[in-house]
Order: structure tokens, then C-alpha cells, then sequence
């Protein structure tokens, strides 16, 4: 299989899939809160677009399902565990980087609101 | 506004045996099986493929749902465009999976390189590289004059 650039730009979901999943493995309802605590709930992950997306990830080799996962629920994201691959946390460490860079741009820009 | 700006365009093909369609789509353009959906009687009422962030629907022929494939209709009017930075590579690889060359890859006067495939299902693909290089202006010096 030809492999992951690290300079593919990630979607939205898939950079708060990677995310939710860099402090370790967790199974996809985790992934849907995390996203929306995260987020103040302005982003939401929808089963839909979960499965979507982490099936996307499973076929770059971004993430990986742990072992033991629940295989009466093939259909159903939302109950089995993943984790981060290596070439997955570096992706997920570029874009955060990169980020970090557009919102120093943002904050130098006056873009950033007082209190936040 | 925002409600009816829409978020994408997605094509969706019909094909004799969507089985084989889907399995070229996945070794010709390193497709990802997203979702798929099973009628009771085994046979496949739609495959939702990502290819890079765009999206794929794949189904079977079905003439009583008006979906016709290309050899039924007896061509194809429609050419789905792949954009990608190694345009030469992914050309060889949609050849060495079964796809026919309509129009090889070259320097197109837009700045591009870029060329037509034909899958074995009867759906024309072009691909090209995402340069965007070139002005308007630039492009329009460089079209010919008549084709």
C-alpha cells in the first residue's frame, strides 16, 4: 500500500479522531464526547461520520483497532477501541503544529477575543 | 445562506458487478471502503468509497431504479476528474489494475499535467496534478486558438 504523507491535510473529524486518541486508546463513544467537550460542542461527530471517518484512518494505517475489540457490533464504531499508529501521531503532531502557527497568526492579527 | 452553500459534489456510479468495481477502485486509486450497504438477498445496494476527501458511491445496475451502467447506455457522457501530485504514478497503477488509456498523461497548455483512463466498468477518469500554478492570464495566452 503506498504510504501516508504526513503532509496530507486532515479533515476536521479526522484531526479530532487522531486527537482524541493521542493520550491513548479509547473506544468510539469516547471519541464522540471527547470531541464535543473539546469543542465546546460546536463539533460534533455524528455515528455517521465516526464510522466514516475512522474507517478512513483505518485504511491510511493513522489508527488501529486494539484487540478485543466488541465483534458483535461490526457495524458500530461507537463501542470498539482504537489507537494511534506512529505515521497517525505524526500527523496529528503536524496539524497541531500548523494550527498553532495559524492561530499565533490570528492572535498577532488581533483576532483573539479577551478572556479566552 | 450557510444552509444552502452545499458541502460537496458526489458522483455515483452504476455498474455491472459493483463487487469488481469496488475491489479496481480500491487497487486502481488506493480508494477507501467507507460504508456498505447489503440488500437481505446479498446483493449490493450502495458502496461509499473516499477517495482522497471527496466520496465515491458505487451500485449495481439496476434498470428498474433507471440505473443504467455505461455498456448498457453505450458510453459514458461524464468524466470524474482525480486530482494528485504524482499524476504519471497513479495513471501506471490504474493501468496495471485493469483501467485503459483514453489519453495519455502530458503537459496540458492549463499548467497541468494530465490524461483520460477508461475503468473495465465503462467510466471515463481524468487525472491530473493540483499545480495551479499558471494565471488566467497565462492560460489564456496558451489556448489554442481552435481544437
Amino acid at each position: 500500500m503506498s504510504s501516508v504523507k504526513s503532509t496530507s491535510p486532515l479533515t476536521q473529524a479526522a484531526f479530532l479522531v487522531l486527537l482524541a486518541l493521542a493520550s491513548g486508546e479509547r473506544h468510539g463513544y469516547a471519541v464522540m464526547r471527547f470531541a464535543e467537550e473539546t469543542t465546546d460542542g460546536r463539533v460534533r461527530l455524528p455515528p455517521g461520520t465516526l464510522y466514516r471517518t475512522i474507517s478512513r484512518l483505518l485504511a491510511d494505517g493513522l489508527v488501529e483497532e486494539v484487540e478485543g475489540s466488541d465483534r458483535d457490533a461490526p457495524h458500530d464504531a461507537r463501542r470498539r477501541y482504537y489507537r494511534l499508529t506512529e505515521p497517525g501521531r505524526r500527523a496529528v503532531m503536524d496539524e497541531a503544529e500548523l494550527l498553532a502557527r495559524l492561530s499565533s497568526a490570528a492572535a498577532r492579527a488581533g483576532l483573539r477575543r479577551s478572556g479566552r | 445562506m450557510s444552509d444552502q452553500r452545499p458541502v460537496a459534489v458526489t458522483p455515483h456510479l452504476f455498474v455491472q458487478s459493483a463487487e469488481e468495481a469496488v475491489g479496481f477502485y480500491l487497487r486502481a486509486f488506493g480508494a477507501a471502503e467507507l460504508f456498505r450497504n447489503t440488500f437481505p438477498d446479498g446483493t449490493i445496494g450502495f458502496v461509499e468509497l473516499a477517495l482522497g476527501n471527496g466520496r465515491v458511491l458505487v451500485s449495481e445496475e439496476a434498470p428498474s431504479l433507471n440505473a443504467l451502467a455505461p455498456p448498457t447506455v453505450g458510453g459514458s457522457p461524464v468524466m470524474l476528474m482525480i486530482e494528485v501530485n504524482d499524476v504519471d504514478a497513479l495513471a501506471q497503477r490504474a493501468v496495471e489494475a485493469g483501467a485503459k488509456v483514453e489519453m495519455p498523461v502530458e503537459d496540458m497548455f492549463w499548467g497541468e499535467r494530465y490524461g483520460v483512463l477508461v475503468d473495465p466498468f465503462g467510466h471515463r477518469w481524468a487525472v491530473s496534478t493540483v499545480r495551479e500554478s499558471l494565471t488566467p492570464d497565462e492560460i489564456a495566452s496558451h489556448t489554442p486558438p481552435e481544437i
